[in-house]
């Protein structure tokens, strides 16, 4: 008999009734076609919940283990939270726990839409591991060493300018659909952070930070050790080779 | 033997995991996620007594987060603010694995469904709830949950194909 999309599904998912499951199973036996029908809708499934599987070994935040740790524990009040999210521009969410500068030099934050090859040995590429980090190479390593942001032209664009706790130099930088964050140390441009850039669609000033997504910004907040720096600090920086 | 509110409360604090992560499922953002899982488990400590014993302690669980979700949703468009669909960031290596790129695939397709679809998909493809257990969670019938699971896997389907993307694709 031929069986429907919907059977198929059912049967994959272990939801058709008894006796139609036997008959289907039966069918399955010597039908190639039938079974790989089954076949993709469980990879299908299985691709979805692989997926989602990753949260489940990550820490529980303290805010949600707080409430059920202690008996009769008080509420956790969220509006401290929510309010330092509102009070953030552009919306950036709050740093994620494992997003800590201390491991950030050996980590690297990628989206999906990072459209450009990380660091394949091409004459494009814009970052190359070093020593189990990620160092800025071609274009952006020559941006971020000598391009100011108000003449922020060409693959990449230098934002931001800041001096970070550690005293190094950081820049933040936009490159084709990818974003971050680089600091100068021991003559290279060390990758902290990279993320999917996000485009601003609003209408009126276009920001120049407004297309940096929210882990960019959030680590700008967290790290800057001061303000960030006016274009002539910037433009003797460059001058001067970052020292 | 009923359970005490403080043996429930170990329960749901066990539970604390697969709540984010239908949560991830739920919303589309792991902010979002957090806070609803969050509210949802404040509701659920107020109203302890009307959980049923013998019922299944994650369903209701789950039915809470997503009773508190679509309220959030209104909420927010009340507010006039759209819902935030923002790109999720991951903390991985290097060199990420096809594994790893293949999930952030999904779990933005996943984003890019309907709320209503986001949750059947959350509750039976990432939890592994039967369909009639999930009819229940969202209090619909079993056919309303069966017909828009087959329409969230169509679109999911077209977005992310049969096979897992295995590599990053260069941009032209």
């Amino acid at each position: 008999m031929s069986w429907t999309d919907q059977d198929v599904t059912a049967f994959a998912d272990g939801e058709l009734e008894a006796g139609r499951a036997s008959a289907f199973a039966s069918d399955l036996a010597g039908d190639a076609h039938l079974q790989a029908r089954v076949d993709a809708v469980r990879a299908q499934r299985s691709r979805i919940a692989s997926a989602f599987e990753g949260v489940l070994r990550e820490p529980v935040p303290d805010r949600l283990a707080a409430l059920l740790g202690q008996p009769a524990a008080n509420p956790v009040d969220r509006a401290p939270e929510r309010r330092r999210r509102a009070d953030a521009a552009n919306s950036p969410r709050f740093l994620p726990p494992w997003a800590t500068w201390g491991g950030m030099a050996a980590s690297l934050v990628l989206g999906l839409a990072v459209g450009s090859r990380l660091a394949g040995g091409g004459s494009g590429d814009l970052v190359a591991q070093r020593d189990g980090g990620l160092v800025a190479a071609g274009p952006l390593a020559r941006a971020l060493e000598t391009q100011l942001a108000k003449d922020a032209a060409g693959p990449v664009q230098v934002q931001l300018t800041f001096a970070d706790k550690q005293g190094r130099y950081c820049r933040t930088f936009t490159a084709q659909r990818m974003a971050g964050l680089a600091c100068r140390e021991a003559g290279s441009w060390q990758v902290a952070v990279l993320a999917p850039r996000v485009d601003a669609t609003t209408g009126g000033l276009r920001q120049a930070a407004s297309v940096l997504p929210g882990v960019v910004l959030a680590t700008v907040d967290a790290q800057a050790a001061g303000g960030t720096l006016d274009a002539k600090a910037e433009g003797d920086l460059v001058q001067r080779g970052w020292r | 033997m009923p359970d005490t509110p403080d043996d429930l409360r170990l329960q749901i604090a066990a539970l604390l995991p697969r709540l984010r992560r239908f949560g991830r499922a739920l919303t589309r953002s792991p902010d979002d996620a957090d806070d609803v899982v969050q509210a949802a488990v404040e509701k659920a400590l107020r109203r302890i007594g009307q959980w049923a014993p013998g019922t299944r302690l994650d369903s209701w669980m789950f039915r809470i987060m997503q009773t508190t979700w679509i309220d959030e949703v209104r909420a927010r468009e009340r507010r006039g603010r759209t819902v935030v669909h923002e790109d999720e960031a991951v903390e991985i290596c290097a060199s990420p694995t096809d594994a790893q790129i293949d999930a952030l695939a999904v779990r933005k397709a996943v984003g890019q469904l309907g709320d209503d679809q986001r949750a059947v998909v959350g509750l039976v493809l990432v939890e592994g709830l039967s369909y009639k257990e999930a009819a229940e969670v969202l209090g619909i019938p079993v056919g309303t949950l069966t017909s828009r699971l087959a329409r969230a896997r169509e679109v999911l389907q077209r977005m992310l194909g049969d096979a897992p993307a295995s590599t990053v694709e260069q941009e032209p």
